[in-house]
């Protein structure tokens, strides 16, 4: 985070009772950010020490108006910030509409396309599943004579079971190799999708 | 700690330091760290209310080619600050008995 944007978050989410109380605070954070680079700290170190700007327009917001609101514990203020950079996401988009008629558009195609690929996934899965299961099944069942007489028989069902049996790994390696990105894939998107740029 | 005494102590303290010397934002917080943890987003209302409430006058002057805010100390903020010494020695009184009265076996 940039001292820009740290400004503009704390401008953006402390309560507008009067342009003159925001403007005060945003110069009283100016004035201890000058200070403090004065005494020869860097940027992010001043930021660090001021905290999270949702936090502390959290604290201002509720310091000026009622008595008894005041010196809330930081625990208490946890809530409100993540309700606060929701809500300053929110607006952050609201402003700009080209990335919300992006978002639609691609939205239906992409959803289907996860949903795809978790389908996809799982019917490989339940195959593989059955694959191995199946083979060492149909090699008793082999052997035992009920399926065939003949020598021949026997040999080309074996081999053909043995075949489904390595298909069956092979799938099962192919589930877990996918298995990672399509989790990343969907956290992506059902996730940082929604709130994070 | 209660947040009724911790705001009058933080301002009895922020007080304390401005009648030593005229001083500013940055400054404060550091005087008042010795005494007690105070962050920027509490001191903030804590001046504005002496200002509201007449303790303090504030004005602005030059510093490094910028404007930085004073905060000098006046009448009503003398006044208030010997109140809260008088406040804090009660406190200390009642602190006193109390731990004398654990070491007696009195109160656990």
């Amino acid at each position: 985070m940039t001292k820009n944007e740290w400004f503009s978050s704390l401008s953006k989410c402390i309560k507008s009772n009067g342009t003159e109380n925001k403007e005060h605070i945003i110069e009283y954070y100016e004035e201890l950010f000058c200070d403090k680079q004065d005494e020869g700290k860097s940027e992010a170190e001043i930021l660090k020490e001021f905290g999270n700007p949702y936090e502390v327009a959290y604290k201002l917001n509720y310091s000026h108006d009622d008595e008894g609101a005041d010196f809330r514990d930081s625990e208490n203020s946890k809530t409100s910030e993540v309700v606060e950079a929701i809500k300053d996401k929110v607006k952050h988009t609201k402003d700009s509409a080209l990335p919300i008629v992006l978002k639609t558009i691609f939205f239906i195609p992409y959803f289907v396309l996860v949903i795809t690929a978790w389908s996809l996934m799982f019917s490989f899965a339940c195959t593989a599943f059955s694959f191995i299961l199946a083979a060492p099944v149909g090699i008793v069942v082999v052997l035992l004579g009920f399926a065939s007489v003949t020598t021949i028989g026997v040999v080309v069902n074996i081999g053909a079971l043995l075949v489904l049996l390595g298909l069956g790994i092979l799938f099962v390696i192919a589930v877990k190799i996918c298995f990672k990105p399509l989790v990343s894939l969907t956290v992506r998107y059902f996730y940082k999708g929604k709130y994070i740029k | 700690m209660d947040i009724q005494l911790k705001k009058g102590i933080l301002e009895g303290c922020v007080l304390h330091v401005i009648e030593k010397e005229v001083s500013y934002g940055y400054k404060i917080i550091q005087d008042v760290s010795r005494f007690i943890p105070i962050s920027e987003s509490t001191l903030y209302p804590i001046l504005k209310r002496l200002c509201a409430t007449n303790c303090v006058e504030v004005f602005s002057a030059e510093h490094n080619g910028r404007l930085r805010k004073y905060y000098q100390i006046n009448d009503g903020g003398r006044e208030r600050l010997r109140e809260f010494y008088s406040d804090l020695s009660e406190i200390v009184a009642v602190s006193t008995l109390l731990n004398n009265r654990n070491e007696n076996g009195g109160i656990k």
